[in-house]
């Protein structure tokens, strides 16, 4: 705010919401946090990164690329976990990666894995593909194979947060001062993920 | 109102953090308030008053109520200024869901059964709920309405109290407590707790959980509060209960704005979901008529599966 703002003689307009914004904030750092942690590139590149790091001594190229992660996956908010953003953040720290890495952790080339999770449907499939260069990720698609309806119909949308069908539990059962499930998708998504990590390990 | 009848605590959102708890009834429905420190009668009582002048102003279901003055013909009224906040919030979801949130849905609501005698039969002709602009017109807190008109502030009204209560509280110097308004809740404190998703076709079910921590938390479905038929979330545009969206809970800053916007999502298209949420600073679940589940990117809880 500047000083020139500040003295606007106009009445104050009645905000009836004014935490909104401090909330939006708030959710942004968890699109961030969400990104880094949950999704495969941004947890997998920032530790790539990290491990090259170690091999070169270097510590300060390690924050650098995770800061660039963070600052791109700001560009990409409100699409969190999508492909589009992480590759966009594995992209911006391929720069950080190139400049710094020599020791390889995994091998260049195209990764493709297929995770599988269980719907009310039946069993469904979901596949990953990745390309890693220079120890980053610098592609990433993945497709729903399902076949089953309704699965198929709504697969396509797992990155937007997506459950086929509600599963209810006795209440009884749960407690509820834990985690005690994970969505359909994001954990095939997840299983193809680390067969992926395991497969292109050297 | 608020009765010194504490139970005990041992329900399955037992929160030692705060052990201090108490609960009553009020506004039609259940409410608890846990506490991390005793309150003292003087504060229940402040409590209970604010309860009860809240429903006086408030309530469609009491003949002596401010709003149904705006029932018995055109004219103007004057609103305690806590209308202020809660009206502009019904202006912004109304414009975000064309019109489907709106509190002049009352005179259908209680066409349809929803009345101050809890009649629950639909009647023969059902009212049409008024256009906003063509009925009334809000100048902060005064209304001047051209016609008789019944309004209802069912959809953020009780998170409004719930959020009210709240502010109580602080100016009580109490830090960490919880507001449960029978499903809307407000967290208040350092720790987090963490609340079940009622499963919208089985009360005795959850579908997943979701952490609560210092933010607002609604929730709203068509499985409670229904009769022959019917339930009390209603399209104004054709006088009939939603059924494509079963339930749906958001977080937000304030329990009003989570509230109104749980309602809102009733009446929503995907993308416009996203905008009017986005707009809030909220996040939000809902489930489908079909048993499908979508969320915001940034909702924290988990589903079962």
């Amino acid at each position: 705010m500047t000083a020139t703002e500040t003295n606007h003689q106009h009445p104050p307009t009645p905000d009836p919401l004014p935490v909104d914004a401090a909330r939006r904030d708030r959710r942004r750092r968890t699109i961030f946090a969400s990104l880094a942690g949950w999704t495969l590139l941004g947890a997998a590149s920032v530790g790539l990164v990290a491990c090259s790091t170690s091999a070169a001594s270097s510590g300060s190229t390690s924050a650098a690329a995770t800061t660039s992660s963070a600052a791109t996956a700001s560009a990409a908010s409100g699409s969190a976990a999508t492909s589009e953003a992480s590759a966009a953040t594995a992209e911006a720290a391929t720069t950080e990666a190139a400049a710094a890495v020599s020791a390889s952790t995994y091998q260049d080339g195209t990764y493709t894995a297929t995770g599988s999770y269980t719907s009310p449907g039946g069993t469904e499939e979901i596949t990953v593909t990745l390309t890693i260069e220079n120890d980053v990720i610098t592609a990433a698609t993945a497709e729903g194979g399902a076949t089953k309806p309704p699965s198929s119909q709504y697969q396509g949308e797992f990155v937007d947060n997506f459950a086929a069908l509600i599963i209810g539990k006795d209440i009884d059962d749960v407690s509820l001062d834990k985690v005690a499930g994970s969505s359909l998708t994001s954990g095939g998504f997840n299983a193809a993920v680390e067969t992926i990590k395991s497969d292109a390990q050297t | 109102m608020p009765r010194p009848d504490t139970g005990p605590a041992a329900t399955a959102l037992d929160r030692p953090a705060r052990p201090f708890t108490r609960r009553f009834e009020a506004i039609g429905t259940h409410w608890q308030i846990d506490t991390d420190h005793e309150l003292s009668p003087a504060q229940w009582l402040r409590l209970a008053a604010r309860i009860d002048e809240f429903d006086r102003t408030w309530s469609r279901f009491r003949t002596d109520s401010l709003i149904n003055q705006l029932a018995q013909g055109a004219g103007t009224v004057e609103f305690p200024s806590e209308a202020v906040p809660l009206i502009e919030l019904y202006r912004r979801l109304h414009d975000g869901t064309a019109g489907a949130v709106t509190p002049l849905i009352g005179g259908t609501l209680a066409d349809l059964g929803y009345d101050a005698g809890y009649r629950f039969t639909p009647a023969a002709a059902v009212r049409r709920t008024p256009g906003w602009d063509e009925s009334m017109s809000w100048d902060g807190p005064v209304v001047t309405s051209t016609r008789p008109v019944l309004l209802d502030v069912g959809a953020a009204g009780k998170g409004y109290l719930v959020d009210l209560l709240g502010e109580l509280l602080t100016s009580f110097d109490v830090g960490s407590f919880v507001v449960d308004g029978s499903g809307d809740l407000l967290h208040r404190g350092p720790d987090q707790i963490r609340v079940g998703l009622e499963h919208p076709g089985d009360t005795t079910k959850v579908i997943g959980t979701v952490p609560l921590s210092d933010d607002a938390l609604a929730a709203s479905a068509g499985n409670r509060r229904t009769w022959a038929g019917l339930h009390h979330i209603v399209d104004p545009r054709t006088s009939e209960p939603v059924r494509d969206v079963v339930a749906t809970w958001v977080i937000a800053s304030s329990a009003m704005v989570a509230d109104g916007l749980a309602t809102a999502l009733f009446f929503t298209a995907p993308q416009q979901t996203h905008q009017l949420a986005d707009a809030f600073g909220a996040d939000w679940l809902r489930v489908l008529g079909d048993g499908s589940a979508h969320w915001s990117p940034t909702f924290e809880g988990k589903l079962f599966s």
